[in-house]
């Protein structure tokens, strides 16, 4: 009688380990949505004002203007960022094309926090950053090596900031 | 999950299907917001300009009288060409002149003799009319008057040379109180003119 009392005791044991082991998952969930700073841009920065001509017309002189923003902040890890630059022409009717361009290409520089931006008009990963956005025009080169012709000259620099997680 | 959208009997299962199918989906793709797009504008200016690649010395013509006073015609419709002048756009070209007088000249002269000689200058290849001015002195004493021309327009910018004619040599007589004038000859010795051919900028 004893014995059958254990088996008993013992049974009852097993089913209660066998209760407590049930277990419930819950899934915590959360979304942040890949973003960028807004840029600014700028009409002003990369103004060069008068340029100098040469009794030639020709270009002389070195010129650098840059625009900044900061901070730039990008939280993707995905992000992109596409730099396309056309170059400075100007409107005025040019008729003689041997002597005179309207035309006058520079050299983009973007740097976007440290790293150097490849300008090509094509999406560049640089994935999440924060950072100060460097957009620099220098090296002014007429097309053709030819003289200026007189008039103002207007280009744009298009700097494209793509997030994605 | 399961849309049974074909066996669903009642409106309910019909329109909640498709709002179930967004909701799940908001999970699918991280959320992400719109490309950030800047432009910065690069601009420049270019002042017009007008210049004179190479200056050109003072052209000097040679001539003789003959006995009769006549000057040597080979002095006519000679021409000169001063390269290199360059405007970066819209131009306008003015010739201006003093008549060829004596380089010394007197303060009086004999009857029927002149130290002053009108002529013509003729500015070609910059602009389709030629600019051109003509000297008018009245007296054979001459003056030091500069005469200028008409301006041209040249509305292009241009590159090149301009050619310059002179012609039309005259010598200047007294002027008669009635009738014409008595023909002068030119006394002898060496005379000058000077000839300004200005390129400015025309906005």
């Amino acid at each position: 009688m004893k014995k059958i009392l254990i088996l008993a005791a013992a049974a009852s044991a097993f089913a209660a380990t066998t209760a407590s082991a049930q277990a419930a998952t819950y899934s915590v969930k959360a979304n942040v949505t890949a973003f960028c700073t807004a840029l600014t841009g700028s009409t002003v920065d990369l103004d060069f004002g008068t340029l100098t001509v040469g009794a030639d017309g020709k270009l002389t002189g070195v010129y650098t203007k840059s625009s900044t923003q900061t901070p730039v902040v990008c939280n993707g890890a995905n992000t992109t960022i596409t730099v396309t630059p056309t170059a400075m022409t100007n409107a005025a009717t040019l008729t003689d094309t041997t002597n005179f361009t309207n035309t006058i290409n520079y050299t983009t520089g973007v740097t976007l926090a440290g790293h150097t931006v490849v300008v090509d008009s094509a999406a560049h990963a640089i994935g999440e950053l924060t950072g100060t956005l460097n957009v620099t025009a220098s090296a002014l080169a007429p097309a053709g090596g030819k003289a200026l012709l007189a008039g103002n000259y207007a280009g744009t620099i298009v700097v494209t900031l793509t997030p994605s997680a | 999950m399961r849309l049974d959208l074909p066996g669903a009997t009642n409106g309910l299962a019909r329109f909640g299907a498709p709002i179930l199918f967004v909701i799940a989906c908001a999970w699918c793709f991280p959320a992400q917001a719109a490309s950030r797009n800047a432009d910065y504008k690069v601009n420049a200016k270019v002042d017009a300009i007008c210049s004179v690649g190479t200056q050109v010395a003072p052209m000097t013509l040679t001539t003789t009288v003959d006995k009769n006073g006549k000057l040597d015609p080979a002095l006519v419709n000679r021409s000169f060409v001063v390269d290199g002048m360059l405007c970066s756009g819209p131009s306008q070209i003015t010739v201006s002149a003093t008549s060829l007088r004596l380089t010394l000249p007197r303060n009086d002269l004999p009857n029927g003799q002149s130290q002053t000689v009108n002529f013509i200058t003729s500015a070609t290849g910059w602009t389709s009319n030629p600019a051109t001015v003509t000297t008018r002195d009245t007296s054979p004493l001459g003056s030091l008057e500069v005469y200028a021309g008409v301006p041209q327009i040249q509305y292009d910018a241009k590159s090149g040379g301009i050619t310059i004619h002179v012609s039309g040599f005259a010598v200047v007589a007294e002027k008669a109180a009635n009738g014409p004038s008595a023909p002068a000859k030119p006394v002898d010795g060496n005379y000058v003119a000077t000839i300004t051919i200005s390129l400015t900028p025309k906005s």
